[in-house]
Order: structure tokens, then C-alpha cells, then sequence
């Protein structure tokens, strides 16, 4: 064994350094931050997303961003413009554009609820 | 190579990976994080080590209020108990420690009976309520959500048999086993103007069908 290493100084030095630079690396692989992962709790309906292709408009109703006084967009609240029994058929419009209607307000123009006065 | 040499370089080597070795078992010791899961309603559940159904492997079984350490990653729970919802309730692990609640809603069956027994309650309840215009709307049985305690229905405005009505949604919940108007009927339902009532409830009753 002794002679073998003798023979073969440098050999053994470049796998021994060969085999710690190797375990260095696992260590360095292994520490390495780790990537986020999607969870479903991530994937659901997202409300207000500003990519959002609105306005989106049918023969039957128009549903758009609001327009604060001063012209410019106002994303937190979404008017629809619909005939009586046409109001859910845009609603659920928004659903395909990835906007949850419960996470946003909405008003619809031209229309006051029949049950305004039971309102808390 | 003498015999000084040698030793010299065996316990150089040994130290090498003894360091290497302890590195590793540091960094795989660290990597664990107590994670305790508070159960107020004793839910015995799976806790599983991945989202994908294929890849699931088994972690322990949690039963009441108990801590587990886990590594990085993300972690579901599934109710052994069949009348809770077998939907998974998923939750990520990342670098620190966390406490997370076991609370599942009940199963579509269970709600259902549940509901058999109050629909009529609810039904003359909600009549009573919009009694002025009960003769413009249909009232359609609705549904239980979470562990009963959430109702949500439709009212359908009259239209001749060739329209289409408008459908509204209107929400119950029981309190102290008393039902009571949560939200009155409107087309949709938003959690701005109801910040009282789960987001997953209002969702639920904005997805209801109206008479037709």
C-alpha cells in the first residue's frame, strides 16, 4: 500500500482532492435555496387581477372598470350595464376572466334592488 | 512515505469527512421545523407529504393537538372521517416554524342531512322575511355550507315561460341555534359588504342556481 502510494503521490492527491471538492458541492447543492412551489391555495380565482381583459362586451350587457371623476380607471369597482335577466349572465362573464365577483364591488347601473329595504 | 506521513494523512482525511459528515448532518438537522397543529374539534387526519395524489406518502396520523417536525415542503391533510369534506387541506413549510389549524367543513352528505330537517324552517323563515314580494319570486331549497351553521338560497324573479329572471342569493346563519338574515338577496354577493362572512361561503352562494 505504502509503495502503491509512493508511486502514485500525485494521483492520490488529485482523487482526494477530487472527492472533497465533490463533497463541498453536495453540501453547497444542498443548501441551496429552495424554488416556491404553487399550491392550489395559490391557483384559485384571483379577484382585481389588473390583467384582466375587462371591458367585456356581448349584444346583452357591458360589464367595465369604473371611471373616477377625474377620467382615469377606477379598478376597484366594476359597473354593469343589463337588462333585467341578463344582470347573473354577466356576472358570471367575469368568471371567465378570471375575476371572482365576491372579491370585488360591483354595481349595476340603471338598476335599484327590489330589496333595498331590507338592506342591514 | 514514513509512518509520520501517513498518519498524518490518514487523520487529515478522517477530519476532512468527519467535517463534511458533520456539515451534512447540521444542514439536515436544521432542515427540520416544528410545525403544531391546533385541533379544536379533535379532527384525526392523514398528514401526507405532497399535493400529487401518486406521489403521496404517508406521514403520520395527527389526532388532536399535537407538533410534528417536518422539513421544507408542502404538506396536506385529509380527514380520516368521512362525514368531513375529503378535500385536502395543503399548507407549505418554508424555513421556519408555523402552527396550523385543523378545521374541515363537512362533507356535501353530512350537509344535506342536516339540512333535510330545517328546510322547512328555513324556507318559511326566509318567505316570512320578504313576505311583500314573496308573490314576484320563487324560493329555491338551498344549501348547507362549512359545518351547517351557513345557508345560502335562491329567489328567482316570476318572468313568463319563455324569459329568464333575475336570480338573487341571500345567506343565513345560525347563531346561538337561531337562523338570521346574514346577507339579503342580491344578484351578487360581495365580501366588501359583507366582511363578516367567509369568502368561501359568499363564493359558494354567488355560484348558486336560480329557478329556471
Amino acid at each position: 500500500m505504502n509503495d502503491f502510494i509512493a508511486q502514485h503521490r500525485k494521483l492520490v492527491v488529485v482523487i482526494a482532492l477530487l472527492i472533497v471538492g465533490g463533497l463541498i458541492a453536495l453540501v453547497i447543492y444542498t443548501g441551496r435555496p429552495q424554488t416556491d412551489t404553487v399550491t392550489p391555495q395559490d391557483t384559485g380565482l384571483d379577484g382585481g387581477n389588473e390583467s384582466t381583459p375587462l371591458p367585456i362586451t356581448s349584444p346583452l350587457y357591458t360589464v367595465n372598470y369604473a371611471t373616477k371623476e377625474d377620467g382615469s380607471t377606477d379598478t376597484s369597482l366594476i359597473e354593469i350595464d343589463a337588462p333585467f335577466g341578463y344582470r347573473n349572465a354577466a356576472v358570471d362573464a367575469l368568471y371567465d376572466v378570471n375575476i371572482n365577483p365576491a372579491e370585488v364591488r360591483i354595481q349595476f347601473n340603471k338598476y335599484e334592488s327590489p330589496f333595498k329595504a331590507y338592506e342591514q | 512515505m514514513n509512518n509520520k506521513q501517513r498518519n498524518t494523512l490518514i487523520i487529515g482525511g478522517v477530519l476532512v469527512v468527519l467535517l463534511v459528515a458533520g456539515l451534512l448532518v447540521g444542514r439536515w438537522v436544521l432542515s427540520f421545523h416544528t410545525v403544531t397543529f391546533t385541533n379544536a374539534n379533535t379532527i384525526s387526519a392523514v398528514l401526507t407529504n405532497d399535493t400529487d395524489d401518486e406521489n403521496q406518502k404517508t406521514v403520520q396520523t395527527i389526532t388532536g393537538a399535537t407538533e410534528v417536525q417536518l422539513q421544507d415542503g408542502t404538506y396536506c391533510l385529509l380527514p380520516t372521517d368521512k362525514k368531513y369534506s375529503q378535500s385536502l387541506d395543503c399548507f407549505d413549510v418554508k424555513g421556519a416554524d408555523l402552527t396550523h389549524t385543523i378545521d374541515f367543513d363537512y362533507s356535501k352528505d353530512t350537509l344535506a342531512e342536516l339540512l333535510s330537517p330545517q328546510q322547512t324552517t328555513l324556507n318559511t323563515m326566509i318567505s316570512a322575511t320578504y313576505k311583500p314580494l314573496s308573490d314576484q319570486y320563487v324560493l329555491k331549497d338551498g344549501e348547507l355550507f362549512a359545518k351547517g351553521e351557513w345557508y345560502a338560497a335562491t329567489l328567482t324573479t316570476k318572468v313568463a315561460a319563455a324569459d329568464q329572471g333575475d336570480v338573487y342569493r341571500v345567506i343565513l346563519h345560525k347563531e346561538a341555534d337561531e337562523w338570521k338574515i346574514a346577507a339579503y338577496p342580491q344578484i351578487v354577493i360581495s365580501k366588501q359588504a359583507f366582511p363578516n362572512i367567509p369568502v368561501d361561503i359568499i363564493e359558494q352562494a354567488n355560484r348558486l342556481v336560480g329557478t329556471y
